[in-house]
Parts: structure tokens; sequence; C-alpha cells
């Protein structure tokens, strides 16, 4: 007899934390819906998470924890695999220290908490993680700015959003969220070298050339400060260097702003009068201008914009975060501090960076580190989730992986790395774990697993597991195992597990202790207390290049020569709502949605190059060549090429120059480089 | 009975698409076919994006009459094909005045069924565009 059920669990399939109800027969999942009315849980499910069931049970799922042996990869009990992984942990730190080993934590995030600790328990510097090319430049330049690693936008209160980039019609689909902030009468911004569904909806849209946010930021302050429309009092109280600022500033003409931008001057002097027209909440947490070799300064110039009109630190316009949530505390903002940075696979290269993200590390050259050893031989690599496309010169990291002397992956499914791996290890999907949700009208729930994990355990549980075996303590790895984790990230609400999963409404946790306001006059978080035109942490290293105190504008296309045998620029890594990073490229339904790997240009120069939608287009780099299919998306600048994720051999990382870097962050510029593109078959 | 979307609220995500897909087949049919199609269409901005249709289910629908088998009929205002009858000899198509019927690996028809009246495209539309009318 078949047996029908509904259940409540967690997506997760992008990392997020959107509630999805699923038709399960016989313990398997049948088909999933959006949660329609729960009065306390988002289910946000887009396109991704209707082909849930296609992810959980795709055929690379890994089962059991794997080990390489002489006749390949065998199945051995989790016991085996973590008292070796143990013993080989402690003998190679005994030979040749702590730092010899590396732990890489992929994406998602949800696990860093416990993880950090494991690694700076064991000792070694190298807690490193994917926001070495995701979001860690981002943070540095908030808090270089703000003193917060982001800043929390007071959308409800403000007169005026500004998207600076973040396009969430890309990301999940939404155009709810901004068309009612229209509805409310609230101006918008929009800052995007395409064009969106967002910012079809914006009243003014930017769309500067990719990488030249920072001109564009520019050229607005001048007009700010031109007509004497910059917050004189804020300034003088909360700001530091304003008058060296000012003076570039001002050799940074809308004109000059215009000719490096491509943004019409009248539209920079528009941006300039509604940014001084009321409170201004900015979205700008998003690291579409991060992944440019002038990134931090660009992205400093765009926050000082606050800092100039008054819109920093005050109720409806941008809070510096402090502290981690009081709701839950698995936050992967605020992980223990690793021991002796100084001795980090970085080698000194990115000293701004490591003194403001003290607890991860930049490791943007792990291929190079781990091949040439240097500033040191690495031993071990163990990593939870492990994308070797996210670096540049993707197949370097393929080669390092090879030649490292142990690695262990765990990961959801087998991929290129887990060939490389001497031990993979099997973790569970949200929907496989349960889990502690802060939801809806100060609510919280405990949500169940949907199915079975079978052989398979969440992150966390496998990170206890070896602190264990390791015999190494601290906060979070000394809990016994993962319903104690769940009960400890809840604890500030004075509520137990055991008491949640007796209320299947959950508990209402509005009386547990709030986040203490922001006070502007106490709480900036920079060296100097205040906000700062002029960073004193970059100040220290001003003889580096790029290290510049000032926002500096360096254009990034003063870096290439060869413009006649690359006329493109090539942009890389923007979303669309049915991929996520090279995730969903495993699932027929949204991998077929388009014919992949597309390359996306208008249809002027599609016209000029010969091609039409469907084509096959050779795409050319410096560093090698890809053959895509043509798609035409008249939303982009003329002499711009968007290619979107995919995995493997069409993973256009694989020809960006891995030297192609920020001094300051270390951040790959992938989306300011260059190429050609010509037919396929023509060359 | 039809399921009619808003273009102006429709943001071309294509969640309609894939629901239909994961109500439809086991995850184990890579090829299976939506019931909802979709298009590109460039705004006079240059915003380039996906619309999305599906089956009007007419009344005296021509498909109905086009089918030399008898496979489509109407049943409480939702225009069915039986894929069991279907012998895939592409008739409805040439009827369809709205381009709707796609084919299988299998030769046969597949279309929205309004999945019995609550269906699960408009359930997922993140952004209320979608409507059974």
């Amino acid at each position: 007899m078949s047996d029908n059920s509904f259940k409540i669990g967690m997506c997760g399939l992008c990392g997020g934390p959107c509630a999805i109800g699923a038709n399960l027969k016989d313990g398997r999942i049948t088909s999933v819906e959006r949660l329609k009315d729960h009065p306390y849980l988002s289910s946000d499910i887009c396109v991704r998470g209707a082909a849930l069931k296609q992810f959980l049970y795709h055929p690379d799922r890994i089962e059991h924890p794997m080990k390489r042996t002489d006749e390949g990869f065998v199945p051995v009990s989790w016991e085996e695999a973590i008292s070796d992984i143990a013993a080989r942990l402690l003998k190679t730190r005994e030979e040749s220290g702590a730092k010899s080993t590396i732990f890489y934590a992929g994406h998602p995030k949800w696990y860093r908490k416990p993880y950090a600790e494991l690694s700076a328990a064991f000792g070694s510097p190298n807690f490193v993680t994917e926001s070495s090319t995701c979001r860690s430049a981002t943070a540095i330049a908030n808090k270089l700015v703000s003193g917060g690693t982001f800043l929390l936008p007071d959308i409800g209160g403000c007169d005026v959003v500004v998207y600076w980039s973040g396009n969430q019609s890309g990301q999940d689909g939404k155009l709810i969220p901004t068309s009612g902030l229209k509805a409310k009468g609230k101006k918008l911004i929009v800052v995007d070298s395409r064009k969106t569904g967002v910012s079809e909806l914006a009243d003014l849209h930017l769309q500067p050339t990719p990488g030249t946010d920072g001109a564009l930021a520019l050229g607005i302050a001048n007009v700010i400060i031109s007509e004497g429309l910059e917050d004189k009092e804020f300034i003088e109280k909360y700001t530091r260097g304003y008058e060296e600022y000012k003076d570039y500033v001002l050799s940074f003409s809308p004109e000059k702003a215009a000719g490096i931008t491509g943004v019409p001057e009248e539209q920079i002097r528009e941006a300039a009068h509604i940014l001084t027209s009321g409170k201004v909440a900015m979205k700008c947490s998003n690291c579409a201008y991060m992944h440019s070799i002038n990134g931090v300064q660009n992205l400093r110039a765009i926050l000082l914009l606050l800092a100039l009109t008054g819109n920093l630190g005050l109720p409806g316009t941008n809070i510096p975060a402090m502290s981690p949530p009081v709701k839950l505390d698995n936050f992967h903002h605020f992980l223990v501090d690793r021991p002796d940075i100084d001795e980090d696979i970085s080698g000194g290269e990115f000293p701004v960076w490591n003194e403001i993200i003290n607890n991860e590390g930049q490791c943007v050259r792990l291929a190079d580190v781990i091949l040439n050893e240097k500033p040191y031989r690495i031993r071990n690599f163990i990593a939870f989730g492990m994308n070797t496309g996210m670096w540049p010169e993707s197949d370097r990291i393929v080669e390092a992986l090879r030649k490292a002397e142990f690695s262990v992956i765990t990961e959801l499914f087998w991929n290129e790395a887990c060939n490389e791996a001497d031990y993979v290890l099997p973790a569970c999907a949200s929907a496989e774990r349960d889990d502690v949700v802060a939801g809806k009208k100060n609510r919280l729930l405990f949500v169940e697993h949907m199915i079975d994990p079978g052989d398979k355990l969440p992150d966390v549980e496998i990170i206890l597991r070896l602190a264990h075996a390791m015999d190494l303590h601290g906060e979070f790895i000394d809990l016994p195992g993962y319903d104690a984790y769940l009960n400890h990230i809840m604890r500030k609400t004075g509520i137990t597990l055991d008491e949640l999963k007796a209320a299947p409404d959950g508990i209402d946790i509005r009386n547990s202790q709030p986040r203490r306001a922001f006070n502007i006059d106490e709480d900036i978080d920079t060296p100097s207390g205040k906000f700062e035109f002029v960073s004193s942490v970059i100040e220290k290293y001003e003889d580096r290049p790029g290290h510049d105190p000032l926002p500096v504008y360096s254009d990034w296309r003063e870096h290439f020569t060869e413009w006649d045998k690359y006329p493109f620029i090539l942009v890389t890594g923007s979303r669309k709502p049915w991929y996520f990073h090279s995730r969903t490229f495993r699932l027929p339904w949204l991998a077929n949605l388009e014919k992949h790997t597309c390359l996306s240009i208008c249809s002027e120069d599609a016209e000029r190059l010969g091609l039409k939608a469907g084509d096959k287009a050779v795409l050319s780099t410096p560093k090698g060549q890809l053959t895509y299919y043509v798609m035409i998306d008249d939303g982009l600048k003329s002499g711009v090429t968007y290619v979107y994720h995919d995995d493997g051999e069409q993973n256009v990382n694989r020809i960006i120059d891995r030297n192609y870097l920020d001094p300051i962050s270390g951040f790959p510029g992938f989306r300011s480089y260059v190429c050609s593109i010509e037919k396929a078959g023509k060359i | 009975m039809k399921i009619i979307c808003d273009n102006e609220k429709c943001s071309g995500c294509l969640a309609c698409v894939v629901a239909c897909t994961d109500h439809h087949y086991a995850e184990t049919e890579n090829d299976a076919v939506s019931g909802r199609i979709y298009k590109t269409v460039t705004e006079p901005s240059g915003y380039t994006r996906y619309v999305t249709e599906s089956c009007r289910h007419c009344e005296n629908a021509p498909c109905i009459d086009a089918c030399p088998v008898n496979a489509i009929s109407e049943e409480g205002g939702w225009v069915l094909v039986d894929r069991d009858i279907c012998i895939g000899c592409q008739m409805c198509s040439q009827a369809c005045p709205f381009d709707i019927p796609r084919f299988r690996s299998d030769g046969k028809m597949f279309k929205c069924d309004g999945c019995g009246g609550d269906p699960a495209c408009v359930k997922i539309c993140p952004n209320g565009a979608l409507k059974v009318e």
C-alpha cells in the first residue's frame, strides 16, 4: 500500500532560507509546492526550487563516505573515514605544523561557524572560503568606509532607493519587492550595465560600461560638491578626510565621468539631484562591481556618496552591521579569528584583507600555493563544498588537487574535485536535515527533514566528529552532535530545541533580547571612529600599487593594449533565475531551458559579426578559447558580452588570467575582462 | 477555462515552466516537455526577456475536431489529451491557431491539462502574474 503525504521543509538548493512544501509517496518527493498563506514561513520557491526532486535524487549524489584505494574509490564506514582523516591531520601537524593544512569552505555558508572553530582549534591560519572571489571584497570596502562589513539599508524609512547592481529579477525572478517600493512613492535609481526587469521599473537607470562604477560615483560626487548639495554638518561631525576627498573629486568632472562610463552627463547630474532630494537607502552588498581590478576603490567611491549626503548610520539610511543577529547564531560573518594570520597562504600579498577580515583568508592563489609550494608546502586540503570552476584558470586548481598529498572533499555531488580526493564525504542537502528557522512575525520554528538522508550527514555533524576525533575544543565543536548544535544556535532566544520540537506552530520570540540599535556617536567601528573618505587602514600600505587612501579611480582598460585583437568586454557570472553558480547544470529541466552555454551580445554586434541567435561562436581571451551558442540580448551595450555560469568544459573562468586581480582584495576581474568573438568555423 | 499571464507583472523567470514539469513528470524523465511554453521578447528599451503561455482551452477547440483518433476531449472546461490514444500525427498542431501542442520523444502530444483546476504554474509564480480565468 502506498503512503501519500505532504511535508513542509527547506529547499536550500541555492543555500537560501526558503521553506517549501512537498508531496511525498512512500517517502519520496513526487512534486513541490509554494507554501501559500503560511503564517510564519517564507516560501519564495523559485524556478530552481521547482526542480528540487531532480537535485535531490540526482545520480551524481554521493551516498556513502568513499575512500581512494588502488582499486579505485570504495565505500567505507563513517568511523573509519573520520578516524583515518583525524589521524592523518594530527600526524602531519606534528611533522609540518598546523599551517600545512588548508580548511576550505565552499558555498553555501551555514556551517562556517563550527568549521572556522575547527580550523582555529587545530591551529591553522588557513581557514579560507569561496568568499575569496565572492563577497569578501564587498566586506572590505564596507568596513573601510563605514566600520561594518555590510550595510543594512533602511528601505522602509527612506525616500530614495538605490540598487547599485544586484538584479533581484535575475536572482529569483521576483519583481514584487521593487514594484512595491514604487507603489509606496519611493524614487528608484538602478545602476546596472544591462537592462533588467528591475531597471525597467527605475526612475533613473544608469548603464555604465562594466568596471567603471567608481568613475560614475566620483562624477556624481563632483556634481553634489560643485552645487553645494553635500551634508556639511554630517561631514563635519562624522567623517574623516573630507578636504582631500573634495580636492580629488573636484578633478573628476561629470564630463570626464561621462567619457569613462558611457553614462550621459545629464543622467549623472540627475542622479546627484535625486540622491540629495531625501533620505537614501542603497542596496550595495553585491559582488558585481568587486569583480574588477579596481573593485575595492570603486565600491569605496560608491559608499562615500552616502557619507557625502549624510546617508550613513542614521534612521532611514544605511546602518553598518555591528553584531550577529540575536535570533539565531549561525551567521557566517561573525566567525572565530584565525591564529597566526601573518603566516597564512596569502604570503602577505593582501595586508588590507588580513587587517579587516581576520577570520578567513584570501585563497585566490590556491593553485599556485599548492603547485609551487609557496609560501610553503601544503600537505592537506580539507574542503566542504569544492567547485574548482570558481577560480580563474580553473584547470590549474584541478592540477593542484591532483598534486595535493592528501585531500578530503565533502560534497553533495561527485564532481571533478572528488576525482582527485583521498576521501569523499557525503553531505545532506537541506531537505535531508532538520533545521531551526527564524520565520515571519518573530516566530522561531523547527523544520524537520523532508526525506531520509540515508548514510549522508549534515556538514556540521561531520565537522563535530572530526573535532572530537582530534580532541580539539571550542564553544561549538565541544557540542556532542547536530541536535546540540541546533539547540546552541538558538540559545539567545531562551528556548530549547526540545521545546521547539514540541511546538508545531513555532514559538514567539518577540521578547528575546533585541539587537541594540546602532548609535552613530559611539559605534562607528573604523580606526578613527568616523566614516573615512581617506582610509586610515590603506594609508599604512600606500606604497603598494593600487593602495591609495582616497577612492582613486584607475581604469581597468589601461591594463590591456591589444584592443584590436580583443575588442569585446567580457562580463561573467551574472545570474539568471534558473542558474545558480554552476549548481543547476546537472539538472536537465533547468539546463535545457536554454541552449547552453550561451554568450549574450546585442543585435547590433551580432549583425556586425554575421551571427544570429543559436549560432555557435568562438570566444577567445588572452588565455584561451571556448565555443558558445549566441544569444541576443538588446539590454546589453554594444561591445559587451555576458557569459553566464556553466560547469566543466564550458566554464569561462578557465580562460580568465589568474593574475588579473584587484591588488587590495585579490578579487579576479571576472566582470571586466577582454575577449574577441567570431563565428565558429571561421577561424 | 484558461490560464492567463499578465505580462506587465511577469519577470520571465520560467518558474511556471519548471513547476509544470515537476508536477507532470518523474525526475528521471530528462526529456520532459513542459505544458507552458516560452519565447523571447525584446521591449522597446532593449530589455530582453521571456514570456510564457499555454493552452487556451478554447471553446469548440479546433484540435478536438482535428484529432483523427479522438484523443482530445473537453472536460469541465479543460481541453485534455489522452496520451494512451494519441498516435503523434500532429494534426492538432496544424489546427491550433496558437502553436501550443508540443511533442515528446515518444512522438505523442503534451500540453497544459489545467492540473485539475489548481495549476502548479499559477501557484508557483513569484509575481502573481498568472491566474485561472
